[in-house]
């Protein structure tokens, strides 16, 4: 079954449309790439699905169920990672950070505990565990940042330009960390401008292009129509990265 | 180890385990016993203070040397009042803030005060200040970077670069404030 479904959504700012007639659906344990240009809408898109935006027309459905109007379930079924770690960061070890988004929803300590030492061992976060938040790279902020989503138990996690500002060490960790996700059967949606990186690991991708939807279908068939919509340069040769 | 001061690190220290909200009192009870102590007793609560930080393995020299504004300060009232005893309380004083602290988590605290129904948004709202304070300090420091690496001299055009620095640093500020309240509600924050 579909867990995200989307039927027509429009989002409109004064008497601009950013978003126009969007529709997809996406399987759950599936990786699906989010991308379009700068200004294409993807930010907006995924804040919409979050419920941190008002959708202007359309519905949302998560797991067959209509959330359109409740904003405060898709807050909690859809896990979303900023761009910006530095912005997301609140606690004062990693450990504490990882239990801000559950003592938020006023589970015992117990129980706590558990989701959290949970969480860090399939992060493999023991050696981090209780440093200062600011004192961890760039990589390892993001590990921290996806374990403070994945602690919350979402149904879908979207990672909003994850790579952005991280070298290629890091980017390897992240991919890693992605294909981890994948194993353990959760429902990821990677947003970037640049699906070079991590477009082998993705089942499906979804191309935007000023508010719409371009493209809709699997990866692997995807090369040429992104060629087509520059979002990636003619002569790349990541093609044969998708080779399974 | 490192110690930053009036800041958390985590620890198994004996202090580290007492419930936030007991140790708030305590350092409200120890801070009024520091004012109202004989001369000769302030003393003793001074090598207390010591202990408690030796016990919790805080080091002493490190502290030391972070707090050179502070026994300036100390300094200062010694000679304005020429009270050895009057110095000595304010270094109490420091030191009972140094040991709290550095041994309680704010968010801890926050969060056990938000059990008491009486204090629950006064926890709520600690919590949100003290995320939204490194990120003010970030944003003003953020600025004045910019400012220097483009050989702009704060000294020769005081005026002006406030003004810039004001107007720049709070637009910096509120966009940081702007996507860090995105992030927060996320994770199901509310007050
Ligand atoms: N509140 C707003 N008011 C007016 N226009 C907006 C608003 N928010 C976004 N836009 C516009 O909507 C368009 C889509 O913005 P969005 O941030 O979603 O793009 P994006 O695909 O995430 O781009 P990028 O790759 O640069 O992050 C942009 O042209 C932007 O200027
Ligand atoms: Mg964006």
């Amino acid at each position: 079954m579909d867990i995200l479904s989307v039927n027509n959504i429009c989002f409109k700012t004064d008497n601009k449309y950013i978003l126009e007639d969007i529709s997809f659906s996406i399987k759950k344990g599936s990786i699906t790439a989010l991308c379009g240009n700068n200004g294409a809408g993807k930010t907006t898109l995924i804040k919409v699905l979050k419920g941190l935006l008002k959708v202007s027309l359309g519905e949302i459905y998560i797991n067959g169920l209509n959330v359109t109007k409740k904003s405060g379930e898709r807050l909690k079924k859809i896990g979303l990672v900023f761009q910006d770690p530095d912005l997301q960061i609140v606690g004062e070890t990693v450990e504490k950070d990882i239990e801000f988004g559950l003592r938020n929803l006023n589970l015992t300590s117990v129980e706590i505990e558990r989701k959290v030492n949970k969480v860090i061992n399939e992060l493999k976060l023991i050696d981090l565990r209780n440093r200062d938040p600011l004192t961890l790279s760039g990589g390892e902020k993001r590990k921290l940042i996806l374990a403070d989503i994945l602690v919350m138990d979402p149904d879908i996690i979207i990672l909003d330009e994850i790579f952005a500002n991280l070298d290629y060490p890091n980017v390897k960790v992240v991919l890693k960390l992605i294909q981890e996700l994948k194993d353990l059967n959760q429902t990821v949606i990677i947003v970037s401008h640049n699906v070079e990186k991590f477009l082998f690991l993705t089942d499906n991708l979804i191309l935007l292009k000023n508010g719409k939807v371009v493209y809709n279908g699997k990866s692997s068939l995807s090369i040429e129509v992104l060629k087509e919509n520059e979002i990636c340069s003619q002569n790349s040769f990541f093609e044969n990265m998708l080779m399974p | 180890m490192n110690t930053k001061l009036f800041h958390y690190r985590h620890s198994d220290g004996l202090l580290n385990k007492v419930n936030p909200v007991v140790k708030l009192l305590m350092l409200i009870i120890l801070s009024l016993i520091n004012s109202l102590l004989d001369d000769l007793f302030v003393i003793v609560f001074f090598i207390i203070c010591v202990s408690a930080m030796a016990l919790n393995r805080i080091n002493f020299l490190s502290v030391l040397k972070q707090s050179v504004f502070f026994i300036i300060i100390g300094v200062v009232f010694f000679i304005t009042s020429h009270s050895f005893f009057k110095m000595l309380r304010y270094y109490n004083m420091v030191l009972i803030c140094i040991i709290f602290t550095y041994t309680t988590s704010v968010f801890d605290l926050s969060y056990s005060l938000t059990k008491y129904s009486l204090l629950r948004k006064t926890g709520k709202i600690l919590s949100l200040t003290l995320i939204m304070i490194p990120l003010a300090l970030d944003s003003f420091s953020q600025v004045i970077l910019a400012y220097r690496s483009r050989n702009f001299s704060i000294i020769k055009h005081p005026f002006s670069s406030l003004t810039f620095i004001v107007i720049n640093g709070t637009k910096k500020y509120i966009e940081k404030v702007s996507s860090f309240s995105d992030s927060l509600q996320s994770r199901l924050f509310q007050v």
